[in-house]
């Protein structure tokens, strides 16, 4: 076989290879399952922690966004506090207002994680942050689940965490 | 030189090289562009102090980058390498790209449009309404493949005006690299 044919086979291989492992990997493309992880914004808290202040409560919320398009950064204007008998909703501009300090991940250059009025929590895709919240609520001995409502994330798969208070 | 020129032209089983050329300046344009929109049209892209800098948006890609995770990290936490990182991807952006299309050592550019399209590999999974980023990167590895083994085909380019001043020169006079031809 003339070197030519053996040359163009090796890289038809490799470029076949290449396209067809990479479509598979990112979407699924030449046996299934179909995905777009760049659709939906993935809002996950990755670390919580809570404790009574004389105040109320504070709160701390490690929270990346895991999916979603890179065009615009991943919102929650609404945090439910529950457990099996009692829950309250934290609006965007109370969202806000209660967090005290947020903490950039090391890998977030200019891109920085915020709260807004309007939009709650505000997570770039990819990035890190550590909120800070202090509730004005004492809340009672016991675990409370943490609710993030994110719009148009259906309610599986909204960021949930638990929090114990002692 | 005139003669293996003429031959070659008139071998009824090759076809013409000068139909590369499309192949050529949409590889080379996307690089050269890319480049050329960082470096020169708003250099405020590689500046790490501006909220244009494109080296924060390598966070993007950190979902789903796999086993480039690591690599984005530690060029994320360190700005000093993403800034120099992102500044020399720029610059052998323009040079590739340009060189591909004016077919000056179109085989070495090639080569760096191949790393630079597998390179951007992580952000394939991005594509909030198709199959964006990965589709860029298929047919920029693709042509970049092509055009890295036909060069710039001895024709519409620099590269055939030396072959036919210098004729053929090998990379280099190495096992391998000695088939492989400048120009």
């Amino acid at each position: 076989m003339e070197r030519v044919v053996i040359i163009g086979l090796i890289f038809a291989v490799l470029v076949v290879g290449f396209i067809l492992a990479t479509g598979q990997w990112a979407y699924g493309n030449v046996v299934g399952p179909l995905v777009n992880h760049s659709k939906l914004p993935q809002l996950k808290i990755t670390y919580a922690n809570s404790y009574p202040i004389s105040n109320g409560t504070e709160i701390i919320l490690n929270i990346t966004d895991c999916d979603g398009p890179d065009a615009y950064p991943a919102s929650a204007p609404l945090m439910e506090i529950s457990n099996s008998t009692w829950h309250i909703y934290l609006n965007s501009s109370q969202i806000s207002n209660d967090t005290v300090k947020i903490i950039q991940a090391p890998w977030n250059e200019n891109k920085k994680d915020s709260v807004n009025w309007y939009s709650g929590f505000i997570v770039i895709l990819g990035s890190e942050a550590q909120f800070q919240l202090i509730v004005p609520i004492h809340l009672s001995p016991g675990t409370y689940k943490i609710t993030l409502y994110t719009p148009a994330i259906k309610l599986p798969k909204e960021a949930t965490t638990t929090i114990t208070i002692s | 030189m005139a003669s293996t020129d003429k031959e070659f032209k008139e071998t009824t089983k090759m076809t013409r090289m000068e139909y590369l050329f499309p192949v050529r300046f949409a590889v080379g344009w996307m690089f050269l562009d890319g480049g050329l929109r960082k470096a020169v049209l708003k250099p405020a892209k590689l500046d790490p102090n501006s909220p244009s800098f494109v080296g924060g948006k390598l966070v993007n890609f950190l979902p789903h980058a796999g086993p480039f995770k690591d690599f984005l990290l530690m060029t994320l936490e360190n700005r000093s390498f993403d800034v120099t990182f992102l500044t020399l991807f720029s610059y052998i952006e323009i040079i590739a790209g340009l060189f591909i299309i004016i077919g000056f050592l179109t085989r070495l550019a090639a080569f760096a449009a191949i790393g630079m399209s597998v390179g951007f590999a992580p952000a394939y999974w991005l594509g909030s309404t198709c199959e964006d980023e990965w589709q860029i990167g298929a047919l920029l590895t693709a042509g970049a493949v092509t055009i890295m083994l036909t060069g710039a085909g001895r024709v519409w380019g620099i590269d055939s005006l030396i072959f036919k001043k210098l004729g053929d020169r090998p990379i280099a006079n190495v096992p391998i690299l000695k088939w492989i031809k400048l120009w």
